[in-house]
């Protein structure tokens, strides 16, 4: 039934999260911008709805893990930019860490190589 | 100069807006920033070659469907969900007695003129024989014709005029006076005071004429009035302490007979009774208050204020889900009701010490509504939501429950008209008349109203917004 290589909803929906953080610690983004990076970064075999994701920055910025202003871009349009905080950095931190130890578990598993920071 | 796709672009975009905004739980910057998503992502598709129309179907399938996307939004914003709720709920709970006590007081109204103009016998004939028709038979036929008229299309007509009042500031202001005026006079007139209604002129006069300044149009000079209602407004503490005060007015004419010199023991007795009872009353009005200042933030962006911005215009959906609240409004209004008359009735059967009455009057339903808004996510107050949501969610619970309140209405009515034929030793010949009788009163004059509406926009409603935490 599952495409082979497509990610399931939960998953998608679970490492939201690391990957809006990891995206923003590049340098400070918007919307649309995060979810092109996204789709470049997986080759699409990330499914995700646009509009999923802005319920997730919001949940981030609720936490203070990142940081919104809207500002006009080069275009003329306006842009709500997010960008991460100190507390942010940390989180992403302690995500690394919880994605590496679930990598590395199943890896033992599968003899594949185990990955650190 | 812009070109006429690009000007149907721009309408596309207005109406998608407008669509989303129907639903609730979406903040005005939620609603710019996916605005915002949508430019960007129709630009991206034009630059690819693609027409605008195009551009725009690609960008629309990939942000995701309203409904869900609303849902998504909706779980993170519950807060905000349940204050346009609890708004709409309050405007009905206010709204209703008048709507629905306005037949009465027209009648006392015409036989008083009656007995004026030298007729008593003809008026008090009058009185005999339309007291009851009117009780009976008019707030159900204000309903139905309600319904007919949001059945057969005619709801358009009505949901304009209402947006044609509420998009001027003068209209606003003109017909707020008018209605208070009228409200005034009508009382005056009839003797009747009642401190619900006083409270409702003060809140009502001061809501709308705060609104319709704040619409005026710049060229009326009103720059500076705006500006010093705009601050009063802005904060809600300001807020607060405004409405707190129209609240809180009425009660100090009773407090100033309270301690009037020279009172009998019986009269006192009552007076405090009264003051008890005042006590729960401006207790439940300060609730209505602070669903007020709860909406403060939002009240702007949720009414069709500002005619010139696009996307502005209420849809029938976002009117549909209003009139449920506002039917639930209308429940909660007969529920509080119900439970006012039992403590009333514990009360009057002897809880003689002052602070057992501030204990019901004022403590019962501030610990009831800290229970219900204690801050984060804790089980009573999810319990409660939850109920909320699924007795809303359908015509037919709507209608059970407010048959169920009827009856307990009824019940606890019985018991307190028991208890006043005690006292005066006269008056109800039979308990069953007198159970009878008010149940038939619950029925009609509240009841009955809400359940037909609530059969209705049930049908009507058959999908719901569902925004409860899976």
């Amino acid at each position: 039934m599952y495409n082979a290589v497509m990610v399931t909803k939960e998953l998608v929906a679970a490492s939201s999260r690391p990957l809006v953080l990891s995206i923003l610690a590049e340098g400070e983004s918007y919307g649309y911008a995060i979810i092109q990076r996204v789709r470049e970064l997986s080759d699409e075999e990330l499914e995700w709805t646009d509009g999923m994701l802005y319920p997730v920055l919001h949940r981030l910025e609720k936490e203070d893990l990142i940081a919104a202003e809207w500002r006009k871009a080069d275009t003329g349009r306006e842009r709500k930019y997010y960008k991460l905080t100190r507390d942010g950095r940390t989180a992403l931190k302690q995500e690394q860490q919880q994605w590496i130890n679930v990598h590395n578990t199943l890896g033992k598993l599968w003899k594949l190589n185990p990955a650190s920071i | 100069m812009e070109t006429q796709s690009r000007f149907d672009l721009n309408r596309a975009i207005a109406e998608w807006r407008a669509e989303l905004a129907a639903h609730p739980g979406l903040t005005e910057d939620n609603l710019r920033e996916l605005e915002s998503h949508l430019q960007e992502a129709v630009a991206e598709g034009t630059k690819r070659g693609l027409n605008e129309g195009e551009a725009f179907a690609g960008a629309l399938k990939q942000l995701g469907e309203s409904p869900r996307l609303a849902t998504e939004f909706a779980r993170e914003n519950t807060g905000l969900v349940w204050q346009q709720r609890l708004f709409w709920m309050a405007l009905a709970a206010l709204a209703m007695p008048p709507l629905f006590g306005s037949p009465i007081l027209l009648l006392s109204f015409a036989t008083r003129w009656l007995q004026q103009a030298g007729y008593p016998a003809f008026a008090s004939a009058l009185h005999d024989i339309a007291i009851w028709p009117v009780i009976f038979t008019v707030p159900p036929a204000l309903a139905l014709g309600f319904l007919l008229m949001l059945s057969r299309g005619r709801r358009l007509a009505l949901r304009d005029c209402a947006i044609w009042f509420s998009r001027h500031g003068f209209r606003l202001i003109a017909a707020s006076i008018t209605a208070v005026l009228f409200w005034l006079a009508l009382f005056a007139y009839t003797e009747q005071s009642h401190t619900f209604l006083q409270l409702l002129t003060h809140l009502a006069l001061g809501v709308a004429l705060t609104v319709g300044i704040l619409t005026l149009p710049e060229r009326c000079g009103a720059t500076g009035i705006r500006r010093a209602l705009s601050w009063l407004v802005a904060s809600r503490i300001r807020l607060g302490v405004l409405l707190s005060l129209l609240v809180l007015l009425p009660m100090t004419m009773v407090m100033r007979v309270y301690f009037m010199p020279g009172l009998e023991e019986q009269t006192l007795r009552w007076m405090q009774l009264y003051a008890g009872i005042q006590a729960s009353m401006v207790a439940m009005k300060l609730l209505l208050v602070g669903v007020v200042i709860g909406f403060q933030s939002s009240i702007c962006s949720a009414l069709p204020l500002n005619a010139s911005a696009p996307g502005t215009s209420v849809s029938d959906k976002q009117w549909r889900q209003w009139s449920i609240w506002m039917c639930a409004g209308c429940l909660l209004l007969v529920a509080w009701g119900v439970i006012q008359t039992g403590l009333n009735e514990l009360m009057i059967r002897g809880i003689d010490q002052w602070w057992a009455r501030a204990l019901i009057g004022i403590g019962l339903p501030l610990a009831a509504a800290g229970w219900v808004w204690r801050p984060g996510k804790t089980t009573p107050r999810v319990a409660v939501i939850r109920g909320a949501e699924t007795v809303s969610s359908s015509g037919l619970r709507i209608v059970s429950v407010a048959l169920l309140l009827a009856l307990l209405g009824s019940g606890v009515r019985w018991l307190q008209l028991e208890t006043a034929t005690q006292f005066s030793g006269s008056g109800v010949s039979s308990i069953f008349d007198a159970f009878r009788a008010q149940a038939w009163l619950w029925m009609m004059s509240l009841i009955w109203p809400t359940a037909l509406l609530g059969l209705f926009l049930g049908q009507l409603t058959r999908h719901h917004d569902h925004t409860r935490e899976a």
